[in-house]
């Protein structure tokens, strides 16, 4: 059996192991909405751990982070940053939002804040976001998983073939088992992933420099050394500016636990306690981090030049000695943190676009059956959008992608009022949604109207967004006290 | 009904606001320590911190600030179940 075929038999059989793990969970959960969206709220710490860890590293943490440290040297710090202080909203918001899902039976971002807020326009809103956001993010992921089993075939697999067959495992047991066939396979790709990262991300520096160390004193005193002075490059290879990097870690850490299918877990925790937990062990998961940008600045010296930077991972992998045994396992562990976070997009983006999209639309209540089943449709429908972008489109899905990152952080304000502030209005909560969404998008389409070009659009979006709440919340009736003593004193 | 920000539950014991309130300002510091105007004076590359350059280990660094204040701060906690209705 040649090297190739060695790797792409580890890579199937991982997809085998994944899509059996996947599936025995639906053995365990009522066939109802909530057993389906929040796995009847009976996830323990160790899965609840690795779904929010596994589903935020993605293709782009083990494809993208390297390639960033690769080519834009120290502005890979900004994805260390942004995590670092991202989550930690989510000790606070996360186990009132638990308790407010048993109470009045929700299982999404939008059912809680349309709830407080009493108005069935931002279910609407927050769903179009959600859903918009979703497909650019779900792209990358297929694109990833295509790209790693075309490499490790060394061409044999398309990209496209590649993409399909991982995300027809992928369909089968979020089809099947829904979020907990997401958790019990969050937690198996999860444990994969950081053996893999911190086995590649000390072996490179070793075998390529005799360790860590040597590699980054052999940068300092090579031409590239101001690539390690924070806060790097931007991609066309001048310095980034501290206002843009700056900015850009605010937003990412405001919309860091705003994700949807990030936010809703949520709603799965069988306590309180496994919640907290959860967010006080993530930075351990934080520091699986170092390894992966080690794997890119082992790159620099080694072989420059390689394009796009993205590829750094799986063309490292290509030209040292390792056996075809290790390098189907890395392939998997990349496979994994496309799946890992393509699995919980599809099933959150089919969840919300059906219970506070469709039914808010059409006004009425789903019974339980009909809604799964529509769930189910919208899960294949997604996938069927996003395979479409990833096997046939070339348009910009990094600025759909970053749009989408300072699309969600507008929704914090109004998770924050909701939970803390008792004078936010309904309609200083659509006004401030609907008017930071429009300054974001109005800044990421014409970024020559910024006034400071280098401040990220969702700085904009939120100096609107924020003042807004205020000043129409202020100005309109509050919203009335039992509904509002719900959200602000549980 | 009351304007301002209401942080706490009515009926949070005063430890309990004074932990969270510490947790608050250490989680403010670890942000600080990531953004300008903190983060440019340990941008740069020497010295090497256990080998890595010395803006990775600031940012690492930020990363611990982090987990041992939340470790800090849900220690505290576990035996103070009534803490926002805590019911498990």
């Amino acid at each position: 059996m040649d090297a190739g075929t060695t790797a792409l038999v580890v890579c199937g059989l991982y997809l085998a192991a994944t899509l059996v793990m996947g599936i025995l969970p639906s053995f365990r959960v009522s066939k109802s909405v909530a057993g389906y969206v929040a796995a009847d709220r009976s996830m323990n710490f160790l899965v609840m751990y690795f779904v929010l860890g596994a589903s935020v590293f993605s293709s782009f943490a083990f494809l993208g982070a390297p390639g960033w440290a690769y080519s834009r040297g120290a502005a890979a710090y900004y994805v260390l940053a942004y995590g670092a202080i991202g989550m930690v909203p989510f000790y606070f918001f996360g186990p009132k939002a638990r308790r407010l899902g048993e109470r009045f039976g929700f299982v999404t971002q939008a059912e809680l804040i349309s709830h407080r807020f009493d108005s069935k326009t931002i279910s609407v809103v927050l769903s179009l976001v959600s859903v918009g956001a979703f497909i650019p993010y779900l792209t990358i992921q297929m694109k990833g998983a295509g790209y790693i089993l075309s490499t490790v075939s060394g061409g044999q697999v398309s990209q496209t073939v590649g993409a399909a067959v991982t995300y027809g495992v992928v369909l089968i047991y979020v089809l099947w088992s829904g979020v907990l066939g997401v958790g019990w396979t969050n937690t198996f790709q999860g444990v994969f992933m950081m053996i893999i990262a911190w086995f590649l991300g000390l072996y490179l520096p070793y075998q390529l420099y005799g360790g860590v160390r040597p590699m980054f004193e052999q940068l300092v005193a090579s031409e590239k050394a101001d690539m390690l002075v924070a806060p790097g490059l931007l991609p066309d290879g001048v310095p980034w500016s501290w206002a843009g990097f700056s900015s850009a870690v605010v937003v990412s850490a405001l919309g860091f636990c705003m994700w949807p299918h990030l936010f809703m877990k949520s709603y799965a925790a069988k306590s309180d306690k496994i919640l907290r937990l959860t967010v006080v062990m993530y930075p351990t998961f934080q520091i699986f981090l170092i390894p992966i940008l080690l794997i890119g600045f082992s790159g620099i010296l080694a072989y420059p030049g390689i394009e796009p930077a993205d590829t750094i991972l799986p063309f490292l992998l290509t030209q040292i000695d390792l056996s075809p045994l290790v390098v189907g396992l890395v392939c998997a562990g990349a496979l994994a943190a496309s799946m890992s976070s393509g699995d919980s997009i599809l099933h959150a983006g089919a969840s919300i676009g059906i219970r506070d999209g469709l039914a808010k639309v059409l006004k009425r209540d789903l019974n339980d059956k009909a809604e799964q089943l529509l769930i189910r449709i919208l899960v294949v429908a997604l996938a069927g959008v996003a395979f479409y972008y990833a096997a046939f489109s070339e348009s910009s899905l990094v600025d759909l992608l970053l749009a989408a990152y300072g699309g969600v952080a507008q929704i914090f304000p109004l998770v924050f009022a909701a939970f803390y502030w008792p004078r936010a209005t309904r309609q200083g909560a659509l006004a401030a949604l609907i008017g930071g969404l429009v300054t974001n998008v109005i800044f990421l389409k014409f970024p020559e109207l910024r006034p400071w070009p280098a401040i990220h659009e969702g700085i904009y979006g939120l100096a609107v967004n924020i003042p807004l709440l205020v000043a129409v919340s202020l100005a309109t009736a509050p919203d009335p006290e039992d509904r509002v003593r719900a959200f602000t004193e549980i | 009904m009351n304007s301002g920000l209401l942080l706490f539950k009515p009926g949070t014991p005063a430890a309990v606001r004074r932990r969270r309130l510490i947790f608050l300002a250490v989680w403010l510091t670890a942000a600080a320590m990531l953004l300008w105007p903190i983060f440019p004076i340990f941008s740069g590359v020497e010295p090497l911190i256990l080998g890595l350059p010395l803006g990775f280990a600031w940012a690492v660094a930020a990363v611990l600030v982090v987990f041992f204040g939340l470790l800090w701060l849900y220690l505290g906690e576990v035996d103070e179940p009534s803490i926002d209705g805590e019911d498990d």
